[in-house]
């Protein structure tokens, strides 16, 4: 594990996976993680990247559009505040983010396995 | 031992992939015939009005004894998250305007801002919305006053409660055909009882709504529907007050299925017995004013936010991973 191989996992994770959540949450989310822990290739950065990434991807379809309409100053700080703190506080945010902790570690390990020459 | 250990777990964890991905997937090609991004819209926008009038006048004469105008109009945005598997919570920002007119003299203008957050169960591959546990602590009376904390507290778990449903009315089935007839109105499951009000796919048009022009198919409501529909609640033939005309208009987009606009307008003209005739008019219109991340012909919230052509950023995407796998490949 590099910094380097983190911060491109982190990157790509989230490059790859936005687009796909706006079709399906759940698709995006796991996609980005798969591709992106892959290419860090380290089971502790597949977890990082799993735990950081799962719920930004997750939330990205409900979260983004809020987001854009605040920075339009369609909605005020308070709502969007409100808005986004009851998303965050979710169990089942929670599950998801655990799960893709998991298919983080998971495929970190592959990732290794994979690039280990033989 | 511990090269079967491995396998074991790497078996165990791709089961489970493959179980989250086919869930995902079999949400994109959602059962029956809806389009899959109906059920969790983000940043779709309508603006909305309702004018309504009640004029009294003298029946001899044809003078106007009395007017009273209520008008409500505004804008609301939906959001949408997933609640559990299976639904997805809705919420919505509403923006309102109401003025009360007295003969002329406006008694009452207030504006209201609604945040909405996510509280209503809608059930995916369904039309269903199902009320939720916080929903029915607040309609209880058991939440009576708004303390953020409370309610986010209760938001994180709060999940949805079976028995009692409404029909949504922001999207329909996209293998319908004209004469087809759409329910709206509730149901409750328990008592078997409810009040359901069938529309007809009366026509097919376009819409200009959001900057953009829609096929859309045009679902018709009349004074005919509702009149035979609480006929059959009350078990008698019912006797109007008057000539009274009501027509309802919402008009979905064809290949998503998604509500793009609504007219209204209805009428009542009824002469009493003290010499008063009474007219009452209602008029009301819907308009889509950013289609957000709902799909339409293969057009996503990103392609329409970037001006690209349907698909674009999907292929784009998949055109990265296949690069990052080459060169994952290649960097062995």
């Amino acid at each position: 594990m590099t910094k380097k191989s983190f911060i491109g996992g982190l990157f790509i994770a989230f490059i790859t996976g936005f687009p796909l959540t706006f079709f399906n949450e759940l698709i995006g989310a796991f996609v980005g993680i798969i591709i992106g822990s892959l290419f860090a290739a380290s089971k502790k950065s597949g977890g990082a990247i799993g735990f950081l990434i799962t719920p930004c991807l997750y939330l990205a379809p409900y979260s983004f559009p809020i987001f854009l309409d605040f920075v339009k100053g369609n909605i005020d700080l308070m709502y969007f505040l409100i808005l986004i703190g009851f998303s965050l506080l979710d169990i089942m945010v929670l599950i998801i983010t655990i799960i893709g902790t998991i298919v983080g570690i998971l495929f970190g390990w592959l990732g290794l396995k994979f690039t280990k020459k033989k | 031992m511990v090269s079967l250990m491995k396998k074991t777990v790497l078996i165990c964890a791709l089961i489970l992939i493959s179980l989250i991905l086919s869930t995902g997937f079999s949400m994109v090609h959602a059962r029956p015939a809806y389009s899959s991004t109906v059920f969790s819209p983000n940043d779709v926008s309508y603006d909305f009005s309702l004018r309504s009038s009640v004029e009294v006048y003298n029946a001899s004469t044809g003078e106007l004894l009395s007017s009273h105008i209520m008008e409500i109009s505004g804008m609301t945005t939906l959001h949408s998250k997933r609640m559990q598997i299976g639904f997805m919570a809705w919420g919505a920002i509403i923006n309102i305007t109401y003025t009360v007119e007295e003969n002329g003299t406006i008694t009452n203008q207030q504006e209201i801002d609604i945040p909405l957050p996510p509280v209503f169960a809608v059930q995916e591959n369904t039309r269903k919305i199902f009320l939720t546990e916080l929903i029915l602590d607040v309609l209880r009376g058991e939440i009576t006053e708004i303390n953020y904390q409370d309610i986010a507290r209760r938001v994180a778990t709060n999940r949805p409660v079976p028995g009692f449903y409404f029909y949504n009315p922001f999207y329909i089935e996209t293998d319908i055909t004209l004469g087809d007839s759409i329910p709206y109105g509730f149901w409750n499951e328990t008592s078997d009882s409810g009040l359901v009000i069938h529309g007809i796919v009366h026509s097919e048009t376009s819409v200009e709504a959001a900057g953009r022009t829609y096929n859309v198919w045009v679902v018709r409501i009349t004074e005919a529907e509702i009149l035979g529909e609480l006929e059959l609640i009350v078990g008698e033939e019912l006797e109007l007050p008057g000539d009274i005309t009501f027509i309802l208009d919402l008009y979905y987009e064809k290949s998503s299925g998604w509500l793009v606009g609504g007219d209204l307008s209805g009428s009542l003209e009824s002469t009493e017995e003290n010499n008063v005739e009474i007219h009452i008019s209602q008029t009301g219109e819907l308009t889509l004013t950013s289609m957000g991340t709902i799909l339409i012909a293969g057009e996503s919230y990103l392609d329409r936010l970037l001006g690209l052509p349907p698909y674009a950023t999907l292929v784009l995407d998949f055109l990265l991973i296949a690069a990052i796998i080459i060169y994952m490949i290649k960097r062995r």
